[in-house]
This record gives structure tokens, C-alpha cells and sequence, in this order.
């Protein structure tokens, strides 16, 4: 199916299966078969299109939350995975402070951030950098220790230090891994700005969502909702794209292609 | 699969005795820095305080407790039920397969949690929300874990039972079922440890009274000994979830061979 026929033809089935549910969907609701909090797929599109303007005001902080935090965890990741390389001794110990600060529910660790750094951005951020680190975290981690032997002796034999080793060496090798980190995290950075919204913030999606869900304006709530599952979408293929522009075919590891 | 050999219970109590390790060596930690920080304890309480807490709110941490395990518990039930049916649809029908994975692999690229308020106003308040909540989390990982396992039979070993004059059913029961056993737990395995964490977000959106809903109203009540001693709680219960599922794995999978 590399051809774009092949690819088209692909899509053409699971295309007319999404329409044929969205048919559905409308169906239901105008004969008063669904709920009555679920919104049609036509009410939906027409709120979006004529609260645009307000909604894109709540979208703008979250993209920039989303977007700091993920690249706030990105770092964090690169440099712990720095440490861990250049300090094999200390792999096991990141990785179990890892896995129990993923483990901590966040709707925990979120009312101790804000006790801690007050309602801010930067709270807001770091919420959404908590959730996206640890997936990364793995990937950093499990991409650097799988480096090809020989080349490793070379930069041994060529008496390279531990930086030019990872710069040249661990990085680019372990990027096909790095990826699939990314990529898992792309959509958490979504979601880790809209929690930290729920949790406390003037403006932002996730607080236009709440507030629809109390005030039980259904078409708000939805839209609201379809936007936040566009932008993760959006988030996670834009991450793909990346992927395809700068890693080589060939080079993902087994089972990178998610 | 995992750690081949085992018996369920030598997993389970190593697993423990890990943990509590970890709790301890924490405790110690978090008292040390309190000391030697001297934070206040409006910003942190000392583990004492969380654990005197944990002892004089025990009725009310485990009725709480007891509300999230059996919503996780119903969710996941209800999961793994239409998850393994679904599998068996696409195993039947390939034209069903060709039609609906796509859609669910770019369904997969949204995160769950952030749909909860749309379940919490259509299933209500009630358990409900926090059951839908995770049967939806837990959902794709255990039918695309149980529709790998399904096709994992070699073509030989499928052929055979062709020759042997086998229907569907019967290779199905005889050589699919047993095959895809531990891809379910995969699948299992990866959502149990957030299956527990999806219920707490839901009962903390929508107040229903569960652990997660007890967190918050302890934070804005400015109860924070009762925060921590829930958050330890939940954290464990989140723990012993894992590990139980671990060691139901190990038990089925060493009952089949």
C-alpha cells in the first residue's frame, strides 16, 4: 500500500464507516434516542464555528501549557537520560523514582503543586510536564542503552569523552526510541494542561469545560470536548511528522511504529 | 511470559515485601527532609501525621476505598467483556477489521481522562461515571492486546486443526483461546495500573464518593494530614491492583502451561 491509490483505497472503508456514524449519531439524537446530554455531530460543528472566537481564546493558554510542558519534560528527560548514561550505576534507582511518581495519581500531586507554587502558569506547566516525563523517560532510557557494540569500542579506541559519545553516538542511535516516547506523550501534554485547568485557571479549555459540564450547556461541553480530541490527534501527528522527516526508514526499532 | 516458573504467591509477597520497603526507606526520607528543611506543616505534613490521619479517618478512607476498587473493578469486568467480543467480531469478519481499526487507532490518540466530563454528564453522578470512566481507559488496550492474541497461532498449528477436520469453534476453544491467554493479560496488565487512577479522576470531577473525591474535599477543607494519608492510600491500593493482576496472570498462565 505505498502508492496513493492503495492508500486512498485503504481510507475509503473506515471513511464511509466514521460517515455512516456520524449519520447515526445525528439520528439518534434528533429522534430522541440518545440522551439528552449528548449533542449531535451538526449542533456540534455549528457551536464550534460560531463560538469560535471564544473558544479560540480558551484553546490559546492550553496550547501554550501543552506546549511548554511537553517541551519542559522533553528536557528533563534528555538530561536524566545524560546522567543515566554517562552513570550506568544510578539506571535503576531514575527508573523506580520514575515509575512511583507516574504511579502517584496526578489529581493528587496536583492540589500539593498548587499548595506549593501557588495557582500559576508555572504550575500549570509543570502539572503537564509530570504527566508527559515518564513515558519519555523510558523511551530516553531504553533507546540509550541499545547502541551497537562495535561503534561503542571505536569511540572508546578513538578516546572520545562521554559528551562527544552521546552527541554523536547515544543520541542519533537512540532517536528511533526517543520517538516513540514522544510520540506516546504528544497527546498527555493535552491532557495534562487540561487537568491542570480543572484544577485551577482563569482561562483555558479545560476550565471552559468544566464550566460547561456544571452549567450543562451540552453543545459547549462537546465542542469543547472534540476540540481537545482534535488538538491531541493533531499533537500526536505532528509528532509522526517529525519522526518521518528525521528519522531514516529503516532505522525504528521493532514494534516503533505504534 | 514474565518471570516463567514462578508461583503466584512468591510474586505477590515479593512484590509486597518491595513495597513496603519503599514506603519505609520513604518515610524516612520525607521525615528527614521535614527536619532538616523544617517545612511547615501546611505546605508538607510528616508521615506520622499522614499516618495518624490514615488511622483516625479509617472508616472514611475505606468506604471510600471500597467505592473506587468496585467501580474499577465493574469497569474493568464490563471492559474486558466487549473488548474480547469485539476481538472475536473482527477474527470473524475481516471486512468489520478493515473497517473500524483505523478509526481505533486514531481514537487511541486521545487521551481518555479528557472525554470524562462528557461520561460524568451522561451517566450522572452516580458510580456510573467512574465505571464508564474506566471500561473506556481500559477498553482498547485489552481489545487490541486479546485481537494480537487471536491471530498469534502459527499457520501450522491453525492448518493442523484444519486437517484434523476442526470448525471455528473448536480451533477457536482448542488453539486461539489459549494463545491469546496471555496477550489479554498484556493488555491487562498495562490498563490495571491506570484503571484504579481513571476512577479517582472521574470521582473527582463529578464528587461521587470515592477516594478521589475524599482527596479533594480534603484539599479545599485545607485537611492536609487527611489529603496525604488518602493520596498514601490510593497510591497503594493503585499498587496492590497491579500486583494482583500480576499474580492472576502468573496463576492462569502456570494452570495452562
Amino acid at each position: 500500500m505505498s502508492d496513493g491509490r492503495g492508500l486512498l483505497k485503504a481510507m475509503l472503508l473506515p471513511g464511509a464507516t466514521f460517515v455512516l456514524f456520524l449519520i447515526l449519531w445525528q439520528i439518534a439524537v434528533e429522534y430522541g434516542i440518545a440522551p439528552i446530554t449528548v449533542a449531535s455531530p451538526s449542533r456540534i460543528a455549528a457551536t464550534v464555528i460560531r463560538e469560535w472566537d471564544i473558544l479560540w481564546f480558551h484553546m490559546e493558554p492550553t496550547l501554550l501549557t501543552a506546549i511548554m510542558g511537553y517541551l519542559a519534560a522533553a528536557v528533563t528527560a534528555l538530561c536524566l537520560g545524560f546522567l543515566v548514561y554517562s552513570m550506568r550505576r544510578i539506571e535503576s534507582s531514575v527508573l523506580t523514582v520514575g515509575a512511583v511518581l507516574d504511579s502517584i495519581p496526578i489529581i493528587a500531586v496536583a492540589p500539593i503543586l498548587i499548595i506549593w507554587m501557588g495557582l500559576s502558569l508555572s504550575t500549570r506547566i509543570t502539572i503537564t510536564a509530570v504527566i508527559c516525563l515518564f513515558p519519555m523517560l523510558i523511551s530516553v532510557i531504553q533507546g540509550l542503552n541499545t547502541q551497537p557494540k562495535n561503534a561503542q569500542e571505536l569511540f572508546t579506541v578513538l578516546a572520545a569523552g562521554p559528551v562527544q559519545k552521546f552527541r554523536l553516538l547515544a543520541l542519533p542511535n537512540a532517536l528511533p526510541y526517543i520517538f516513540v516516547g514522544l510520540k506516546i506523550a504528544a497527546p498527555l501534554a493535552v491532557l495534562g494542561a487540561l487537568v491542570a485547568e480543572w484544577t485551577g485557571a482563569e482561562w483555558g479549555l479545560g476550565v471552559f469545560m468544566i464550566n460547561a459540564m456544571f452549567g450543562l450547556r451540552v453543545d459547549q461541553l462537546w465542542s469543547a470536548v472534540f476540540l481537545a480530541c482534535a488538538m491531541s490527534t493533531g499533537a500526536y501527528g505532528l509528532v509522526c511528522l517529525f519522526e518521518y522527516l528525521s528519522v531514516e526508514p529503516g532505522q525504528n526499532p521493532d514494534g516503533g511504529k505504534s | 511470559m514474565t518471570i516463567a516458573g514462578q508461583n503466584p504467591i512468591q510474586i505477590t509477597l515479593v512484590r509486597l515485601v518491595n513495597y513496603a520497603a519503599f514506603l519505609v526507606i520513604l518515610f524516612l526520607m520525607w521525615a528527614a527532609a521535614i527536619r532538616l528543611f523544617s517545612i511547615p506543616p501546611y505546605l508538607l505534613p510528616g508521615p506520622e501525621a499522614a499516618l495518624e490521619a490514615l488511622y483516625a479517618n479509617a472508616g472514611t478512607i475505606w468506604a471510600a476505598a471500597r467505592f473506587t476498587i468496585g467501580c474499577t473493578l465493574a469497569g474493568m469486568a464490563i471492559s474486558v467483556t466487549v473488548a474480547i467480543a469485539l476481538a472475536l467480531a473482527f477474527l470473524l469478519s475481516d471486512g468489520l477489521s478493515r473497517a473500524l481499526m483505523p478509526l481505533i487507532i486514531v481514537i487511541r490518540t486521545v487521551p481518555m481522562i479528557a472525554i470524562a466530563p462528557l461520561i460524568i454528564v451522561i451517566f450522572g453522578r452516580g458510580p456510573w461515571n467512574s465505571i464508564g470512566m474506566v471500561a473506556l481507559l481500559t477498553f482498547f488496550q485489552i481489545m487490541l492486546g486479546a485481537k494480537k492474541g487471536f491471530t498469534s497461532p502459527t499457520r501450522n498449528t491453525l492448518e493442523m486443526m484444519h486437517t484434523c477436520g476442526a470448525g471455528f469453534w473448536q480451533t477457536l476453544i482448542k488453539v486461539r483461546v489459549p494463545f491469546a491467554i496471555p496477550y489479554i493479560f498484556t493488555g491487562l496488565r498495562i490498563a490495571s495500573g491506570s484503571a484504579l487512577l481513571c476512577a479517582m479522576f472521574a470521582e473527582w470531577l463529578s464528587g461521587a464518593p470515592g477516594l478521589g473525591a475524599l482527596i479533594l474535599n480534603a484539599y479545599s477543607a485545607g485537611n492536609f494530614t487527611l489529603m496525604w494519608a488518602t493520596t498514601l492510600c490510593s497510591t497503594t491500593a493503585a499498587y496492590l491492583f497491579f500486583t494482583f493482576t500480576i499474580a492472576l496472570e502468573r496463576f492462569v498462565l502456570n494452570r495452562i502451561g
